[in-house]
């Protein structure tokens, strides 16, 4: 793996630094790749301590992803170029609102726990980098949001329950370890929360290089 | 409003409260030019600049129009697009003067999580201009200082033997719960 590539996020396109009009428009890294994806979740993390609330934060991540991705490319037509970059933003904000109010009504004490990270979905980079992409017809767009956005929920969900688990001893509440395991405070608190991630995606890329090892292999 | 307080606030914004280390703020886009560790302090400044004038402003639309008219549940559309206002704003008017080079990456921090995430705690907290002002300011110095600490580790790191699955940004998130975990340490600090 080049370790330049997937280390940096190219905040601007070549392309877009050159042409002024492009420029006003916060154009993001390619969607979906691994760094975009990890830097969506890093936000999400600070609430990622239960995985009730991991999964109610990841489900509205992705609530938020398919509706903006929909939406966007519905309206792609009629958006002015000069819009190009606000309408994203503007959407995903709507669209994070509407969660907000939902989440509200539907489930209170989880919407406690979320405190302003709900609110910021809006701008996760994820989220953005879907929205601004070269534009796809709606089912492509659709099918794009929905395996991104569960992709996000499932990540949240798997980080919150390592979380959770270790840093309680308890799993949605009930307790699993038994009476005698005494909970690593550490992970609950912030630290946890960047090495669970960290130690979880070395995993993840370390067993994606030894799956395409063996399958250049079994060639 | 005593000067202690507003001392200890902003000891909180930079230390005990690091937007970065403790509440995961900001982290997202990594811009390609901080590639070094006075590339991270000069774009910190900038967003510490952006941070300070998004409060202001966020903090008059929220007391001065959505409280009066009881529109506090769309705050959210609001302050993203004052935000995204204000950096372009701010970008027409950097451009021209010298320091365009930064500049350019005004419209890519406008939707960094650190300034709308600022505006939110602001108008969560009920604080007062004087301290929305001065929250913003000293979490982005908070921002600036955490930057600079993670590109100077991540730079002796890179030269560093670690496994190739740890490569990137697995191990900058690692060095980021050390660094956070020394953070931690300031979580008592209190003064007044």
């Amino acid at each position: 793996m080049s370790r330049k590539e997937p280390i940096r996020l190219s905040s601007t396109q070549p392309e877009a630094q050159n042409d002024p009009k492009e420029a006003k428009t916060p154009a993001l890294p390619d969607r979906d790749s691994t760094a975009v994806r990890l830097a969506g979740l890093l936000p999400a993390l600070a609430v990622c301590t239960s995985l009730k609330s991991g999964l109610g934060m990841g489900l509205s991540a992705a609530a938020v992803l398919i509706c903006t991705n929909l939406s966007v490319s519905l309206l792609d037509r009629y958006i002015p170029p000069r819009l190009r970059g606000v309408v994203p933003i503007a959407l995903a904000a709507v669209f994070t609102t509407a969660a907000e109010l939902l989440m509200r009504v539907l489930a209170p004490s989880v919407y406690g726990g979320l405190g302003i990270y709900l609110s910021l979905l809006c701008v996760n980079c994820l989220v953005l980098s879907h929205a601004q992409a070269p534009k796809s017809p709606p089912s492509a767009a659709l099918l794009g949001g929905v395996t991104s956005g569960l992709r996000f929920a499932l990540a949240l969900a798997a980080v919150s329950a390592v979380r959770e688990l270790l840093g309680s001893g308890t799993l949605f509440g009930f307790p699993l370890l038994g009476a005698g395991y005494r909970p690593a405070l550490l992970m609950l608190l912030p630290p946890g929360g960047f090495l669970t991630l960290g130690l979880a995606s070395a995993a993840v890329r370390r067993y994606k290089t030894e799956k395409a090892g063996r399958e250049a292999r079994a060639k | 409003m005593s000067l202690l307080q507003l001392l200890s606030l902003s000891v909180a914004a930079i230390l005990s409260e690091n937007l970065v280390l403790v509440r995961f703020l900001g982290v997202s886009p990594r811009s390609g030019d901080s590639a070094d560790t006075g590339g991270a302090a000069g774009r910190g400044l900038v967003l510490t600049l952006l941070m300070g004038a998004a409060s202001a402003l966020t903090w008059a639309l929220d007391r001065l129009v959505l409280l009066p008219l009881r529109l506090s549940a769309v705050r959210t559309p609001v302050f993203v697009l004052a935000v995204v206002a204000l950096a372009a704003l701010a970008d027409r008017f950097l451009r021209k003067t010298a320091a365009g080079r930064r500049a350019a990456d005004l419209p890519l921090l406008a939707v960094n999580s650190a300034v709308l995430g600022v505006a939110l705690l602001n108008s969560d907290g009920g604080r007062t201009f004087a301290e929305s002002l001065l929250y913003g300011v000293c979490a982005g110095l908070g921002f600036t200082l955490a930057a600079v600490l993670l590109e100077s580790l991540r730079e002796r790191v890179e030269f560093s033997d670690c496994p190739a699955c740890f490569r990137g940004f697995p191990i900058e998130l690692v060095t980021a719960a050390l660094l956070s975990m020394a953070f931690m340490g300031f979580a008592g600090l209190r003064i007044g």
